[in-house]
């Protein structure tokens, strides 16, 4: 977001082709490269969105004051993250199952005393590889099995969360 | 805006828990990124580098490498994720949603979910 001469206009058209494209606004937003400015939440809560996955700073949603409406961080996290594993840390494909694993390990206890949000990031080029799809499904399949784990998308999470605000 | 002006500090254990429904405890958030990579500029990522390290526009290599994922990984995850009954959070470049490729069928549920 940094290299941009109009950061608002950018924003702005790529909300209007998505809506465009889905019949309907997107309500959350990831930045290119998770990357924002001081002034990026302000522009991106003035076109409408809601929620956004650019901060990893807690284990819950948290609300952020903008010039405009709040916008909501939901958990998002670098850590299960294809790219930073694969791209940049370049671990063997069984790593995205290995650390699911052990990030769920620690967030399924923890979870006995307060909700926890895990977010799995996957790339086309990266998770849909021949050689790390298998251990990609074997995290899901292990995590989904366990009891009181369910998977959501992030316009349901961020309208539980706002339900417990209210 | 400084983040600190947008949200003061809080310690998690300090809060009140929030309450999920259903008797659920852990909410698996899976996010699915499409993405279309620009041939004018250098690319997003790249899986190999030029000879003598020097970076190369066009860059076909990793053009290529990036549309892979795009025409094959994509279906492969897809059919994966149907296999678990999981709704992800699809992210996507707004050039994704251009109609510079014949729109796929079936077509994903978009951005913003």
């Amino acid at each position: 977001m940094h290299k941009l001469d109009d950061q608002k206009a950018v924003i702005d058209k790529s909300v209007a082709i998505i809506s465009k494209f889905w019949g309907k606004p997107p309500r959350g937003w990831f930045g290119p490269g998770l990357t924002q400015t001081f002034d990026t939440l302000d522009h991106l809560s003035a076109a409408g969105i809601e929620y956004i996955g650019d901060w990893v700073l807690d284990d819950e949603p948290v609300t952020l004051k903008t010039t405009h409406k709040p916008v909501v961080a939901l958990p998002y996290n670098f850590e299960l993250h294809d790219i930073v594993m694969m791209a940049l840390q370049n671990h063997p494909s069984d790593q995205m199952y290995r650390r699911v694993m052990d990030q769920f390990e620690c967030l399924y206890v923890e979870s006995a005393e307060r909700p926890k949000i895990m977010a799995v990031a996957m790339h086309c080029y990266l998770s849909g590889m021949p050689h790390r799809i298998n251990h990609v499904r074997r995290a899901f399949e292990e995590v989904l099995s366990r009891p009181g784990v369910a998977a959501w998308d992030g316009v349901k999470i961020l309208d539980w969360y706002k339900g417990q605000m209210t | 805006m400084h983040p600190r002006e947008r949200i003061p500090y809080s310690a998690i254990d300090n809060r009140k828990p929030l309450k999920l429904p259903d008797g659920l405890r852990l909410i698996v958030w899976p996010v699915l990124a499409l993405e279309e990579w620009d041939m004018a500029r250098p690319m997003a990522r790249m899986v190999i580098t030029p000879p003598q390290g020097q970076p190369m526009l066009p860059d076909h290599p990793n053009w290529s490498w990036h549309e892979y994922g795009m025409r094959v990984g994509f279906w492969r995850i897809k059919r994966m994720l149907d296999g678990l009954k999981i709704n992800p959070t699809v992210t996507l470049n707004a050039r994704v949603a251009r109609p510079i490729r014949p729109s796929p069928k079936p077509a994903p549920t978009p951005a913003g979910n």
